[in-house]
Parts: structure tokens; C-alpha cells; sequence
């Protein structure tokens, strides 16, 4: 299963209404620019979690800070 | 006979904590207070206030309006997990004592968190019909303060403390309390604890995955139950568990208008944050309304509840 980034920044934008994720590159850290706090990055796992049918454990989590760590993350799982 | 809802108090403390004096120490900025937890202050009791003390408050407001009140309550039904001293006797039979309630009067404590009221509504609700009560009372207080570490960003920017008295009657009855819906994910009970050291314990992401998966279907069931449909509800009056939760769930309802956020001068108090609401007015105007208490255990719960005419 392949997930594109245009996807997955789909995704992420459904949650962040607020934010123009649109100039994100996929190894842009949005945790790390400050741009999504711990609240929005459980929405955006739980998005991803409920589009793509995988289960992101809380160990996992803090690694995604970028849309190409969920992207990898759902390529391994679905391996 | 019929029982239903006519009448709610609250009390909520005076003491403040001003989480705005808390930013830097928490990391975190008033915007994200303002439109994640939802409070600049949460409420706090004094230290010497016990959770009967709220309670009893909360019942005296009751009483101030309702004449005669105590002479005529046949049932006490208090909700909590964190009771006067170590938990025995129950603090209802304290507060009967102190409320000088007749000894007639069946008075239990019930167990659930920030479920713990709509439970309370349907084990009341059942209690007294099939015993023949007509007047009986429903309280929460349940004071996170005495569990929460204030050095805990996950709990201590959120739990307020506050209580509620619930005056439930088949006489002057202002909501028909409709059929419930329940459930428990018990595999989950330790995301959401006191801890050996006697500190709350709460995994954050979890309890919001759950809010947000859960609850949108236990009130899509709770309408089903009740022959309602969905564009008939004036009011979904959810727990208050944050502002982010509420307007998670609100989105995933279709419902953000209807789905209001109103414990940011309080905080989160747990089995309060419903009853508050409703006692303050919140549905001054609404015919139809959803109450669903969710959280610790993990527990949740839901009904309709519709004006009397």
C-alpha cells in the first residue's frame, strides 16, 4: 500500500482547519516548529489511524513529526 | 409514577488557580489554555473543605429555592471516587447527618467519575419508582484537587473542583428523563487512575482517542433508544472534559453549534461538569437535549432528556 504525501498532507489539513498546511514538505517537523501542539498531533494520528486502518501505539507517536514519518510508519505496517 | 429532573444547584468554590501565572512552568501559551483545555483558572477548594462540604453545599443552594425540601428528601444518591477521609463510612451517610435528613432516607454512594451523573440519573431514576419516593437527591462532588499533582501538566491544567445537588421528584418536574445507553472499556481502566503514590495518572492521548471514538456513537445509540432523531436535538450537553474534547466530538457530531464548551471559569469537575450546565440555564430555551458523561474507568454513558410540557 502506498500513501502519497499529497495524501497524507490531505489528511493532516482535514484536522488543522486553521492551518495552511499546503507548503509543508513531507520532512517538514511540524512538532518541532511549533506548529502543532500534543493535542492536534493525537488528532492527526487518530485521523490516520481511522483512514488508513493502522494503530499508531504512544510509544510510536513522538517519532511522527513529519508527514513522511506517518508515511513510513503506514508503509510498515501495512508491509 | 414518573420521575424526572425538577430542579439543580451548584456550588462551585471560590478559590481560583490562575493557570496564566503557569505558562512558562507548563510550557505551554494562553492560546493553547484558551482553545485546548478551555480555562485560564480552574476552581479549587480550600484546603479544609472536605468533599461533604461541597456536597452540602451544593444541597443548601438546593434547599434555599425548594421550601421544605429537606423535611421532604427520601433518597440520597452521592456520586464520587473521592470521598470524605478514607472512604468509610460513605460520605452520603455524612452528609445526611449533617443535612439533619430523617432516618428513613436511603442514602448510598455511587462510584463513576465524569459518567457518574447520567449513571446517577438512571440509578435514581429506578430506585425511586420502584420504591415509591417521590422526592430524592442527586449529588456529585468528587474534588480531583485532593488527587491531582499541581506540578502535572496533563491533570492540573484541566480538573476543577465543584459539586452539584440534583433534585429529582414525580412533582414539578421541568425534564422527562428518557432511556439510557451505558458502556465500559475496562481494558483501559489504568489509562485513567490514582496512582500507589496518590497522584492522578491520566494518558492523555488515550482518553482523547477514546472521547472521540466512542462517545459519537453512544449518543448516535442513546437517539436510536430514545426515537429521536438527530436534527431534533436542541442541545448536546457533553462532559466537559476539555474544550478540545468537546469540540472533537461536537465536529464529529455535525453538531459544533449545538455542542457547547462552558466550564472555562472552572475547569473540568468531573461528575458537576452536566448538571452545572443545566442548572445554570444552558438549555433555558431547548425542548430536547443529549446529556453524555464519558471518562474514567473507562466509562460512558448517555440519555435524552426532554422538557416537560
Amino acid at each position: 500500500m502506498t500513501v502519497t504525501v499529497e495524501e497524507l498532507r490531505d489528511v493532516i489539513a482535514g484536522v488543522l482547519k486553521e492551518h495552511d498546511v499546503s507548503g509543508w514538505s513531507e520532512d517538514f517537523d511540524f512538532i518541532a516548529s511549533g506548529e502543532v501542539d500534543s493535542l492536534d498531533h493525537a488528532s492527526i494520528a487518530l485521523a490516520v489511524e481511522e483512514r488508513y486502518g493502522v494503530s499508531i501505539s504512544d510509544e510510536t507517536i513522538p517519532e511522527l513529526t513529519s508527514i513522511q514519518a506517518f508515511q513510513r510508519e503506514i508503509a510498515r505496517q501495512k508491509a | 409514577m414518573t420521575i424526572g429532573i425538577a430542579d439543580i444547584a451548584g456550588y462551585v468554590p471560590e478559590g481560583r488557580v490562575n493557570l496564566e501565572e503557569r505558562l512558562e512552568q507548563f510550557g505551554v501559551t494562553r492560546s493553547f489554555l484558551e482553545e485546548k483545555t478551555g480555562s485560564l483558572q480552574v476552581a479549587v477548594k480550600n484546603e479544609g473543605q472536605e468533599t461533604s462540604d461541597l456536597a452540602e453545599a451544593a444541597v443548601r443552594a438546593l434547599a434555599e429555592r425548594q421550601a421544605g425540601l429537606l423535611e421532604r428528601v427520601e433518597m440520597l444518591v452521592l456520586v464520587t471516587q473521592n470521598p470524605d477521609g478514607y472512604g468509610l463510612p460513605h460520605t452520603s451517610a455524612i452528609l445526611h447527618g449533617r443535612l439533619g435528613l430523617l432516618d428513613s432516607v436511603a442514602a448510598f454512594d455511587v462510584s463513576l467519575g465524569c459518567s457518574g451523573w447520567v449513571y446517577g440519573l438512571s440509578i435514581a431514576k429506578s430506585f425511586m419508582e420502584s420504591n415509591g419516593l417521590h422526592h430524592g437527591l442527586l449529588v456529585t462532588a468528587d474534588p480531583y484537587s485532593k488527587v491531582v499533582d499541581p506540578e502535572d501538566r496533563n491533570t492540573a491544567l484541566l480538573f476543577g473542583d465543584a459539586a452539584t445537588a440534583t433534585l429529582l421528584s414525580d412533582d414539578g418536574v421541568e425534564w422527562d428523563i428518557g432511556r439510557f445507553v451505558f458502556g465500559t472499556d475496562g481494558t483501559r481502566a489504568a489509562d485513567l487512575r490514582v496512582q500507589d503514590n496518590r497522584k492522578l495518572f491520566m494518558n492523555g492521548r488515550s482518553i482523547f482517542t477514546f472521547s472521540a471514538t466512542r462517545v459519537p456513537g453512544c449518543i448516535t445509540d442513546a437517539l436510536r433508544r430514545n426515537d429521536l432523531g438527530a436534527d431534533q436535538v436542541d442541545r448536546y450537553l457533553l462532559h466537559q472534559g476539555s474544550r478540545f474534547i468537546v469540540d472533537t466530538i461536537g465536529k464529529r457530531l455535525g453538531a459544533e453549534e449545538r455542542t457547547p464548551f462552558l466550564a472555562g471559569a472552572v475547569g473540568n469537575t468531573v461528575s458537576s461538569t452536566i448538571p452545572l450546565m443545566l442548572g445554570d440555564g444552558a438549555c433555558r430555551n431547548d425542548n430536547s437535549v443529549v446529556a453524555c458523561g464519558f471518562g474514567v474507568g473507562l466509562s460512558w454513558a448517555a440519555t435524552v432528556l426532554r422538557r416537560k410540557t
